[in-house]
């Protein structure tokens, strides 16, 4: 039954007013149909484009551009096109114009297929004055949201791409130190890196990581590290443009402590001096950086900032380390600790694993669930990387955490496949042993099973050779015999239950053992080709 | 894993053998349920009935310090009883343990290995 009707005029015949509501095409092959709507959405304070077929529709469309348009309201059945075929049509060329689509009562399924389309909404015969204007008020609205979204969406990438070329990009001497596993997952905001090559043979790095990824975020993050250039330019050091900025974010750009409305920004700034061999970390709210040294074993730089934007009277850390010994210097991202968390596996095999796969060009298949961002500075750039032990783990015990072997031993195996691969093969099994056997004597001597008392674990892997190396250390009081005599002379058979049987067995299975500080201290190391 | 699924035994009556095979790494972790369930298996079968005992360790990949403490007690049990003791061994890991311990001095050790897939 066709809708109420005032006189019918010219389809195409524009209107008098410029629609204060917006501008709809309507697309009726009804004459009657088409006059009720032109009338009933002028009411409504829209401009009304008119057209009868979908043909038609098609060249206005093309004709004025999509974005001329706030929305379409189209009938479905119509001769030669219906209206799904002109809701395809305008979804492959503009996916935020939005479109209803009016059926005749009855055809529910013909509704569903329109909303599997993606059509904003439908309207049922017969339509009243009410209904058509709500719907349309509803598309034109949904039409302007879009939109907005598309537009900022797009200033993001623009963003992301400008921050990228600027600040990510490494020139040759930059390079040559540096290895680089960056993976935002969003355009702005998140985690960020620069890195610059300063007078004499010093180099600035600085690594952060911004709460957000919107418009705002993108802009802290960027003005941030205009500062650190701007400061390091005139001299000063990267602890007062922390502490300024850190002013900035808690007074004037977000309210006091941490809410809803505030930024915050963990951040680390490494400034290397190689002729001074030494490097001052500077850090707030960041991860720990790692010194590795030639055995591929770490050491930590202090933390206990809190980040900035949370507490003004609260500066950065600040500390410098002497580069001696020291192969290469590592940070990274708290996303790097929750994801090997993730996976059940210690960060730096993680660590190791990404910055392999980069180097061999390797697309890697790991996907974080946040961003990623880690950088290893290497000191001495002419030696190849595969050339230095690298780490693989290091992890601190509890001495009551021997309750505990069988969970460690599967963290251990995960974490050493992860890094190493298959390469192993069944000598795996022989580290297992060595590791276990090497542990329980730390919890139960080193630390007597107390839980006051911490032993270590570290692994390192060199790559070119193909050797894991790994050092236990406990906080026991050691011995005065010379254990590896002591080695030498045990008769299982004989004594039944041999005397230091563990410290024994990794002897043998291992391919270099030693001890230092009084038996406290053990090393050995596995070549995978023995 | 329940005591049948930790250790089993099969008498082979006609050759005097006693297989109990231990479908567990004998570790500090295991070695105290690996023990009672071993005394267990044996339990079951009169001593007269057999002469020699298959330890067939070829499921585990793994042994420690105390592991090989608890097979050099159990084979030295069972030696003073008159028993013949034969290893049967698959990872190359326990199989040098072995060799280090002396345990391989002390029993008929049959090692064929197997690339450990677990």
């Amino acid at each position: 039954m066709p809708a109420p009707h005032s006189t019918p005029t010219q389809p195409n015949e524009p209107t008098d007013s410029v629609g204060r509501a917006g501008t709809v095409l309507v697309v009726d092959d009804d004459p009657h149909g088409l006059t009720f709507f032109r009338a009933s959405l002028k009411l409504c304070g829209f401009r009304v484009v008119a057209t009868m077929n979908v043909a038609e529709a098609q060249e206005r469309l093309e004709a004025m551009g999509m974005d001329a348009f706030d929305a379409v309201l189209s009938d479905f059945r119509m001769p030669e096109a219906t209206g799904l075929d002109l809701l395809r049509w305008i979804r492959a060329r503009d996916r935020s114009l939005s479109t209803v689509i009016i059926t005749a009562q009855g055809e529910k399924d013909l509704v569903k297929a329109s909303l599997s389309e993606g059509a904003t909404e439908f309207l049922e015969k017969p339509i009243t004055h009410q209904a058509l204007r709500d719907a349309m008020l509803k598309a034109a609205a949904d039409t302007a949201r879009m939109r907005k979204f598309e537009y900022d969406q797009a200033g993001l990438r623009d963003a992301g791409r400008l921050d990228r070329f600027f600040n990510t990009t490494l020139g040759e001497e930059l390079s040559a130190h540096i290895r680089l596993v960056y993976q935002p997952l969003h355009e702005v905001g998140g985690d960020f890196f620069s890195a610059r090559k300063l007078a004499g043979d010093r180099f600035l790095i600085v690594a952060g990581d911004v709460s957000g990824h919107d418009i705002r975020s993108g802009f802290v993050s960027a003005y941030f590290q205009g500062m650190i250039r701007g400061f390091e330019e005139a001299g000063q050091s990267a602890r007062e443009a922390f502490s300024v900025f850190n002013r900035l974010l808690c007074d004037e750009w977000g309210g006091p402590g941490v809410d809803a409305g505030a930024t915050s920004l963990s951040v680390c700034a490494l400034e290397f001096d190689l002729a001074q061999s030494s490097v001052t970390v500077t850090s707030s709210g960041f991860p720990p950086v790692v010194f590795c040294d030639r055995h591929g074993f770490v050491t930590h730089s202090i933390t206990g900032a809190f980040p900035m934007g949370w507490d003004r009277t609260r500066g950065p850390v600040r500390e410098i380390r002497p580069l001696d010994d020291v192969s290469f210097v590592c940070m990274h991202t708290d996303g790097l600790i929750d994801f090997a968390t993730e996976l059940e596996i210690d960060p730096l095999s993680l660590a190791q694993r990404l910055i392999m796969d980069g180097k061999e060009g390797v697309n890697s298949a790991l996907h974080s669930p946040d961003d990623l961002l880690l950088i290893r500075f290497f000191i001495n750039p002419e030696q190849s990387t595969t050339a230095l032990f690298q780490p693989i783990l290091h992890e601190s015990y509890s001495g009551d955490e021997y309750q505990d072997i069988d969970h460690l031993q599967a963290v251990w195996r995960r974490s050493i496949q992860f890094a190493v691969g298959d390469e192993l093969g069944d000598r795996l099994y022989d580290l297992l042993i060595c590791l276990r056997e090497g542990m329980l004597n730390a919890f139960h001597h080193g630390c007597e099973g107390s839980p006051e008392k911490i032993c270590t674990l570290q692994m390192s892997y060199l790559p070119d050779e193909k050797v894991v190396r790994v050092r236990i250390d406990d906080p026991g009081k050691g011995h005065n015999f010379d254990l590896k005599k002591r080695l030498a002379e045990m008769d299982i058979a004989a004594e039944g239950r041999g005397r230091n049987l563990g410290l024994g067995i990794i002897q043998h299975l291992s391919d270099k053992f030693g001890i230092e500080n009084k038996g406290t201290s053990l090393l050995f190391d596995f070549h995978v080709h023995p | 894993m329940s005591t049948r699924e930790l250790i089993s035994s099969e008498l082979k009556a006609s050759k005097k053998r006693l297989v109990i095979p231990i479908n567990s790494d004998i570790t500090s972790s295991t070695v105290d349920a690996v023990g009672e369930a071993f005394r267990e298996a044996v339990a079951q079968h009169p001593m007269e009935t057999w002469k020699t005992i298959y330890f067939d360790l070829r499921n585990a990949r793994m042994i420690d310090s105390k592991g090989v403490n608890w097979l050099f007690s159990e084979v030295r049990n069972l030696q003073t009883r008159g028993k013949i003791v034969v290893f049967q061994v698959a990872s190359p890991a326990i199989h040098r343990v072995m060799e280090f311990s002396g345990l391989e001095q002390l029993v008929i050790m049959k090692f064929r290995r197997r690339r450990q897939t677990r």
